[in-house]
């Protein structure tokens, strides 16, 4: 778990429909337990059976259309990685845009783009949010002049060649 | 990535077979040949099969008049009893701060993606082999066509549907067996399969309950042997020298 990696491309398809699979049964267990619960009729007993009943009954289904999304998903990412012979957000968020079409498929071109549109800027905010986060980790082991400057032996050095050792390290680590 | 690690880092010391045999020459090629890989074969064919005669060749040591247990007949440099470096555990070189074994966490999404996707191949096949019965006597046209479709979807999803939460279930309870008992073995599997059963037909009630945990423990103990059929050979070779 402390080192999480994705798989090489044709696995990376197995593994994101597991991991769709799972994350969609456990939500959706969650989800459609609490509604067969507020749906059953009164009395723990019919409350906690209805419960159950609707977890059992529905909870495969929901990981099912996740999977479905998941495994689409990463087809499309790793034919995208494939031709055009890199991996970057663009190839996420433009396969995210293209599951979102083919799944809305049988509705009709307006729902089609709708869902395209939502899937696209849903792996954009996706993306945004790793790169952000990427960038935060970034600036936190980034160890540039100011160490030096702050320190008073060294406070001569930077009154002589302020110029050079500042562009130095600020050109390094950007 | 993950994949492939531990095919990676996984770089045997051949001596496991040495040590069944327990020839001299099987050892020498398993020492010479230490990292690579792929001379198993060659070492249980050499190795392990044909032991020669141990006596063979009396080093010089020998002429001392001095019983060395193990040693002098290899060669007079080596003042080490072989049989101290002989190893019977399998050995990694890992990267730092890695786990010895990975874990279940690590195959759960592959084990429950590929079940799902398992499913969904055979249900697509049992749905085209049920529409094709079904609609025997409508005439090739566009409604059985359809009829046929609506099977093949329908018994696609609801295989996927069936073995994928059969495979969250058994992911889910051997990744919390791991986490209790801190330790991954068979015991691990054989108890998650028995419990998946029972969760999976505890509907039916307690004949349904133990109808369940014993073909879970069969299909499991079945993977068991299969995943672990190398251990139980190297195990009876060694019953049986």
């Amino acid at each position: 778990m402390e080192e999480y990696t994705r798989e090489p491309c044709p696995w990376r398809i197995v593994d994101d429909c597991g991991g769709a699979f799972t994350m969609g049964a456990i939500g959706g267990g969650i989800f459609q337990a609490i509604k067969g619960f507020r749906n059953a009729p009164m009395g723990a007993r019919y409350r906690f059976r209805g419960s159950l009943n609707a977890i059992r009954t529905r909870a495969p289904q929901v990981g099912g259309s996740f999977a479905v999304w998941g495994g689409l998903f990463s087809t499309i990412d790793c034919g995208l990685a494939n031709v055009r012979g890199k991996e970057d957000p663009w190839n996420s968020i433009s396969s995210g845009a293209l599951t979102g079409a083919l799944l809305a498929a049988r509705s009709g071109p307006v729902a089609m783009v709708g869902s395209a549109v939502m899937g696209g800027v849903l792996l954009a905010l996706i993306e945004g949010v790793g790169i952000m986060l990427t960038r935060f980790t970034a600036t936190q082991f980034q160890n540039g002049p100011h160490q030096f400057l702050d320190e008073p032996s060294q406070l001569p050095v930077k009154d002589v060649s302020t110029g050079g050792f500042g562009v130095y390290g600020q050109g390094q680590y950007q | 990535m993950r994949c492939f690690y531990s095919l990676l880092f996984k770089v045997k010391r051949h001596l496991i077979e040495v040590s069944l045999g327990g020839s001299w020459t099987g050892w020498l090629s398993g020492l010479g040949m230490d990292n690579n890989s792929k001379n198993r074969g060659f070492n249980l064919l050499s190795g392990s099969m044909q032991p020669p005669p141990p006596t063979d060749y009396l080093g010089p040591a020998s002429s001392m008049n001095v019983p060395l247990p193990g040693m002098s007949q290899l060669s007079p440099y080596l003042s080490i009893d072989p049989r101290y470096l002989t190893q019977d555990i399998e050995e990694f070189i890992l990267p730092t701060g890695a786990n010895k074994q990975r874990g279940r966490f690590e195959l759960a999404f592959f084990t429950i993606g590929s079940s799902c996707l398992t499913g969904a191949g055979f249900g697509a096949l049992n749905g085209l082999r049920l529409g094709l019965q079904e609609t025997r006597d409508m005439q090739w046209a566009k409604p059985r066509n359809v009829q046929i479709l609506n099977m093949v979807t329908r018994q696609g999803a609801a295989w996927a549907n069936t073995l994928g939460s059969l495979a969250l279930m058994y992911s889910v309870f051997g990744v919390g067996l791991e986490y209790v008992r801190g330790a991954e073995d068979e015991l691990n599997t054989l108890a998650g399969g028995t419990c998946t059963g029972m969760l999976y037909k505890s509907t039916g009630g307690l004949r349904g309950l133990a109808r369940g945990g014993l073909a879970g423990l069969t299909l499991s103990s079945l993977y068991a042997i299969y995943n672990g059929w190398d251990r139980i050979k190297i195990y009876l070779q060694r019953q049986r020298v």
